[in-house]
């Protein structure tokens, strides 16, 4: 069995300091990880990414994190990601990584994401150099994304990012922002490549379960939306071969 | 000629830039409308130490308009049931 606790758009400033903590108590009798899909600080500081980890210390399970737009905002990137990986947390920026759970494996391919759109609506690689530098900002991450699953041979294999892959966990969001808040391509790479779940953040104001147009279930666990410390999925027992040819990602044509 | 006063629907989007980019807010997830000369803000914000910032600089920047600070802090529930995968 391999329980995963997910948790995004936490935004913790300096202001947030002990509002968390007190939540994350039970987390270690709940859960074997801990996935945070993003915006972890409210605006990228190093000081709100020291009062993020410091909220998390007495989690007591292995955090597994990507960073979100928000800490992008001051620049701070490469400090704030250092902050965290020196308090223990993997952060993953077009990287996988594997976690052994009472002798199964849960991997983990994890990359923010980026915007773009949607099929039918989506932003092209066309035109001004800006419009093109955003849209292969979305292709790049979503290839080395499809590369990164690609390569896991876990037993369970989850997509951590911080944009929607799929249109369905953002109903609830004004139609117009929907390029902003996720893309298509993400969602391509994860049924090219396969896999169980999918975990993001981002659309606050967006809905909670979706699926990918391959049937891999989507879960958008922005805080504003889950409105609780964190959501819990299991993966319960080994599968058989019989199962896992049914399983969604199973039946995907692969790249 | 400049249009005065300044319409509304700029206004809206001039007090959303500032939010987002005040060291005191610092949230994109925040709506604001003008409506019959009152500013209604909604939204969402994490602490309520910024929903309180977001009063004084709304306050400050449309001291004419009536304000209601409408924004909201997310609840925190139970974890809720374990979904099985
Ligand atoms: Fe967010
Ligand atoms: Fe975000």
């Amino acid at each position: 069995m391999i329980r995963i606790a997910a948790i995004a758009d936490v935004h913790v400033g300096e202001d947030s300091a002990g509002k968390l903590a007190p939540h994350y108590e039970r987390l270690r009798d709940e859960a074997d990880v801990l996935l945070v899909a993003g915006d972890l600080t409210r605006v990228g500081t190093v000081a709100e990414a020291r009062t993020f980890v410091s909220e998390l210390r007495d989690v007591g399970v292995p955090v597994v994190a990507v960073l979100g737009n928000h800490d992008y905002e001051c620049g701070n990137d490469r400090e704030v990601t250092a902050v965290l990986r020196d308090a223990g947390v993997q952060v993953l920026e077009g990287e996988r990584t594997s976690v052994e759970i009472g002798g199964r494996r849960l991997g983990i391919a994890g990359t923010k994401g980026f915007g773009g759109g949607f099929v039918g609506a989506c932003a092209s690689d066309f035109g001004e150099p800006e419009m093109k530098l955003f849209i292969r900002h979305t292709q790049q991450l979503a290839s080395r994304l499809q590369e990164n699953l690609e390569a896991l041979d876990t037993d369970v294999r989850v997509a951590l990012l911080h944009y929607s892959p799929a249109e369905g966990t953002l109903h609830g969001e004004r139609l117009e922002i929907w390029p902003f808040l996720g893309s298509y391509l993400l969602g391509e790479a994860v049924d090219h490549a396969g896999a169980d779940l999918v975990i993001h953040g981002h659309a606050h104001g967006g809905t909670e379960k979706g699926h990918t147009a391959g049937g891999i279930p989507v879960r958008n666990v922005a805080q504003p939306v889950v409105k609780a410390p964190y959501r819990l999925f299991c993966f319960d027992g080994t599968q058989t071969e019989d199962e896992s040819a049914g399983r969604p990602d199973a039946v995907v044509e692969r790249a | 000629m400049p249009h005065e006063p300044e319409p509304d629907d700029y206004l809206c989007e001039q007090v959303r830039r500032t939010l987002a980019h005040d060291d005191r807010v610092g949230e994109l997830d925040v709506h604001v409308a003008i409506v019959a000369g009152k500013v209604f803000v909604t939204g969402s914000v994490a602490t309520e130490l910024r929903r309180d910032a977001i009063s004084t600089i709304v306050g400050e920047m449309l001291p004419a308009h009536e304000l209601h600070n409408d924004v909201s802090i997310p609840l925190m529930h139970d974890t809720g049931e374990i979904e099985h995968l």
